[in-house]
């Protein structure tokens, strides 16, 4: 255990996680080679390296949705978190296999010329002007780029020192990595290629991304689109009326929505409850599905933990976040929107008896 | 200070005990519960086979590289006349003493012009490796100083090689698509369309001679050395073109087995 950085910190899930990508990637390439070498063979074999920069290629494509889609299908399916807690390192791999593509390709088809290969993959003669002369090795150089830039800083070293907004939109590029991606290949290797299946599987694959997207955001939206009413206001700001508090359950936490504000999770300790912002110090994870794990708030997504009482990270971590106040008036349970400055301790309310 | 994603010791050894069916949270630096470890298990066989589908499924698909072939383990040797023509070329005789032309390139991606321009018109015998794809030949000269070997044949024997007068065939439009012929011929299996833009853009402007390939309705496909008016290098004008599929016209002529194509420098079009 160190508070320190270390390269990797290795857990038993991650050195499964790292195995099963690894045999992914060498179960996808292996059938893609032996079925490319039976598929065409004697004389009309496809070139070693080309069938390799294609295997290559394809696979990084493949791995690219496969992080695309694990974010929201873990929103949907909870116990898919496994698949999402590690995902930077199916986001390094994906690098590394697209860099291999992009270093044969170099190579091979800007190696052995009169040109410096980077010269050449620069300048080669292209017509921005005409979709059948578009430059796609140019997308898929620049989305290279955008997957160097996320593994480069994808450890938690940088998440720290960049800030965790600055980390976000540096790793929200992803999308612009896809969608250079995907003209990478719409103008290239599918004005190549004569099959049919090839448009039809990328089709497949950019409905299915963005279906998954547009579902989990929708149903983010119909959260955010219920907010909580205030009831009172004062100058400690807006009470808002958590009514009966009986249902969330024990070292669980209910989700409040405030118009304009970050979401605030309520949690139940006990008979208590306290409240916190629902936004996570580390990666922005949704605090409130989380759990309380001795006596720690717990995040979701990479475990990082919070006093409930205090919203600060046990010692000997420093990270903090903003806390609510609740109060308990009439019998009721009533929650102040204002959060107050993060690791402000707070106390905790009792839930009233006729709760209990 | 940032927290590491375990926890030091006194937070992270009573989760098991607050784990219960039914409200099993899963933290990656704590023993996994077992409905997300069904559940990891069942997603990763699933994208096992998906995996495998699809990268069995797109590589049956792949297009056909044709039947190009390039003997790069095995060093060969011809002997006949160069011809500068405006790219090199060499005449020679093959096994049944038909005349056949050759088309000569340097190794990478760069043409062998300038190298056999002194040779134009003159008896050589040439080592290098052979392509070949439907009959058309190729020869890959080697880099080593003695490849080129001039020869002092009899004026009648040399007579038999030189050049014939082109014979026209009249005016065309052809659809199909430039190409740099090294790599179409053999040495990259496929070696055309928009994948291969870039490389042909390389060997072309390298001195390689740019071709013309059409393709009938049945599969099979006609040659065509491109060149301009006057005899000239078609290289600078087609460049941009090379991959893309186009439509050209111009003037079609025979010169020996090599059929010959001088476009129309202002009828190429993008189809």
């Amino acid at each position: 255990m160190s508070v320190g950085y270390k390269a990797v910190q290795w857990t038993h899930s991650k050195k499964v996680y790292d195995v099963v990508i690894v045999a992914g990637v060498l179960l996808y390439l292996a059938t893609f080679i032996i079925v490319g070498k039976i598929a065409w063979r004697g004389d009309r074999a496809i070139s070693d390296e080309i069938l390799l920069i294609r295997a290559l290629g394809t696979c990084a494509i493949v791995m690219l949705h496969i992080v695309l889609a694990i974010g929201p299908l873990a929103r949907f399916f909870p116990r898919l978190s496994p698949l999402l807690y590690n995902r930077r390192h199916l986001g390094v791999a994906t690098f590394l296999v697209a860099a291999a593509h992009g270093t044969i390709v170099l190579g091979y088809y800007h190696g052995f010329g009169r040109l410096n290969p980077f010269v050449s993959l620069l300048t080669h003669d292209a017509d921005f002007g005409v979709a059948s002369s578009l430059p796609f090795q140019l997308f898929g150089a620049m989305a290279l780029v955008i997957l160097f830039i996320m593994a480069a800083t994808s450890h938690d070293f940088w998440l720290r020192n960049l800030s965790a907004r600055t980390w976000k939109s540096i790793h929200m590029m992803v999308y612009a990595c896809y969608v250079l991606v995907i003209a990478h290949v719409m103008f290239g290797a599918l004005q190549a290629e004569r099959s049919s299946l090839y448009p039809a599987l990328l089709a497949a694959g950019v409905i299915g991304v963005t279906a998954l997207h547009v579902a989990a955001g929708l149903r983010e939206r119909r959260i955010d689109k219920q907010p909580w009413a205030a009831i009172d206001q004062d100058k400690k700001g807006a009470w808002i009326d958590l009514g009966d508090c009986r249902d969330i359950p024990n070292s669980r936490a209910r989700t409040v929505c405030v118009d304009g504000r970050p979401r605030i999770a309520v949690f139940r300790n006990g008979d208590d409850l306290c409240a916190v912002q629902s936004v996570c110090a580390h990666q922005g994870g949704p605090l409130a599905e989380g759990k309380i794990i001795d006596g720690c708030i717990t995040c979701p997504w990479h475990g990082w933990q919070y006093r409930p009482e205090d919203g600060r990270s046990p010692p000997p971590f420093e990270e903090r976040i903003s806390t609510h106040r609740i109060r308990s008036r009439d019998g009721r349970l009533e929650l102040n929107a204002l959060p107050e400055p993060p690791g402000t301790a707070v106390p905790p309310a009792r839930l009233p008896e006729e709760m209990t | 200070m940032s927290q590491p994603e375990e926890p030091t010791g006194p937070v992270n050894n009573a989760a098991g005990a607050d784990r219960t069916v039914g409200d099993e949270f899963f933290v990656g630096y704590l023993p996994t519960p077992a409905g997300h470890r069904r559940a990891a298990v069942i997603a990763v066989v699933i994208i096992g086979v998906l995996l495998a589908g699809v990268a069995g499924v797109v590589a049956w698909a792949q297009r056909d590289p044709g039947t190009g072939t390039w003997q790069s383990d095995r060093t060969s040797s011809l002997e006949g006349v160069v011809v500068i023509a405006p790219y090199a070329l060499l005449r020679t005789a093959d096994e049944s003493g038909v005349v056949v032309t050759v088309i000569l390139v340097s190794e990478g991606k760069f043409g062998a012009t300038d190298r056999l321009r002194d040779h134009d018109g003159k008896t050589v015998r040439i080592r290098g490796t052979m392509l070949e794809r439907d009959g058309r030949r190729m020869l890959e000269v080697s880099s080593n100083a003695d490849a080129v070997t001039p020869l002092d044949w009899p004026v009648a024997r040399r007579a038999g090689l030189l050049p014939e007068s082109p014979r026209p065939l009249g005016r065309a439009t052809l659809r199909g698509e430039f190409i740099d012929p090294k790599c179409y011929i053999g040495a990259m299996k496929p070696g055309g369309g928009k994948t291969h833009k870039a490389c042909a853009q390389l060997c072309v402007g390298g001195g390689i001679p740019p071709m013309f390939v059409t393709r009938s309705q049945d599969g099979s496909e006609d040659y065509f050395l491109v060149i301009e008016e006057g005899d000239r290098s078609a290289a600078v004008t087609v460049i941009p073109y090379l991959g893309d599929p186009v439509e050209v016209g111009g003037e079609v002529e025979m010169r020996g087995d090599l059929r010959v194509l001088r476009i129309d420098t202002t009828t190429i079009l993008r189809i």
